[in-house]
């Protein structure tokens, strides 16, 4: 399975026709989860129209957790194996990843400052997430500060593969420690605490944050590929004449 | 419709939704300007050698 999407050929038809669809894909589910969130779901009976700040935060916090543990996953393959499409997946998650962190924390801020009082607190979730977002610059930061490629993603597969101790915190701090931020409602013992008019457009809104997710990252492995490509190319020319 | 517009809490609310529209925008034109730029460098490169 590793073998086959490992193939920069066999990943470049692939993902011609994946990305464009995963976008299409994410495209249907923002127009259909969008009014959904903002304009026909219920508004919360203690945090009034507050709540609708949660369908594009909690989906940012989700998969700004989920990118780096692909991006965790990646590193080991690039690491372990030495693929170096591993690398070009994980380099490549990181500024979405990064974007999907940085889109939390603001939100979540917009969401603090009318329920809490507070645009910000230095309670363990939201520190935890900060430390995520920095995370991410900081992997982004090591591979842009080193020339040699090969040498520049083992650096920061070793980096991200380190940060992996984040996630449990993150996922963790409102049990862990007493915190501002409310606990799980969805991924807790005891299921679901939330009502299916909230639900749906919760998860069609997850759903279009993974798809615009897998069509970023398609189209940005491929660009990262084809660059690979023409910068061997031009060394190979400079070196035979 | 659920939605109460009246609220003075919508500009919170319309805020965290116009930054993800214009964070997803710019990240899409970024990408997609990426992989545009270096596509067209590797077709011209085939082309000509």
């Amino acid at each position: 399975m590793i073998q086959a999407f490992a193939n920069p050929a066999r990943f470049l038809s692939f993902s011609a026709w994946a990305w464009p669809f995963a976008g299409v894909a994410a495209l249907i589910l923002f127009a259909i989860g969008a009014p959904w969130a903002l304009v026909f779901s219920p508004g919360d009976y203690q945090q009034g129209e507050s709540v609708r700040i949660m369908y594009v935060h909690v989906p940012a916090a989700w998969w700004a957790l989920g990118i780096y543990a692909f991006m965790g996953g990646a590193s080991f393959v690039s690491l372990i194996w030495r693929h170096a499409l591993a690398d070009v997946a994980a380099r490549a998650a990181a500024p979405i990843g990064a974007f999907y962190a940085g889109l939390c924390l603001v939100t979540g801020s917009l969401w603090g400052a009318p329920t809490w009082g507070t645009w910000w607190v230095w309670d363990a979730r939201l520190t935890s997430m900060l430390i995520l977002f920095l995370t991410y610059l900081g992997y982004l930061a090591l591979h842009a500060a080193i020339d040699d490629e090969e040498r520049a993603g083992r650096l920061a597969a070793v980096l991200c593969l380190a940060g992996l101790i984040n996630l449990p915190i993150v996922h963790y701090s409102v049990e862990w420690w007493s915190t501002l931020h409310q606990g799980a409602s969805l991924l807790r013992d005891g299921g679901a605490a939330i009502h299916p008019s909230m639900l749906g457009p919760l998860l069609t809104m997850a759903g279009a944050y993974a798809a615009a997710f897998a069509a970023l990252l398609l189209a940005n492995m491929r660009a990262d590929v084809f660059r690979r490509r023409v910068e061997a190319a031009r060394l190979r020319r400079a070196r035979a004449s | 419709m659920s939605a109460d517009f009246t609220d003075p809490v919508w500009m919170y609310v319309g805020g965290a939704y116009l930054l993800a529209a214009l964070g997803f925008g710019a990240l899409g034109v970024v990408i997609i300007g990426r992989l545009t730029r270096w596509a067209r460098a590797a077709r011209m490169d085939t082309e000509s050698s």
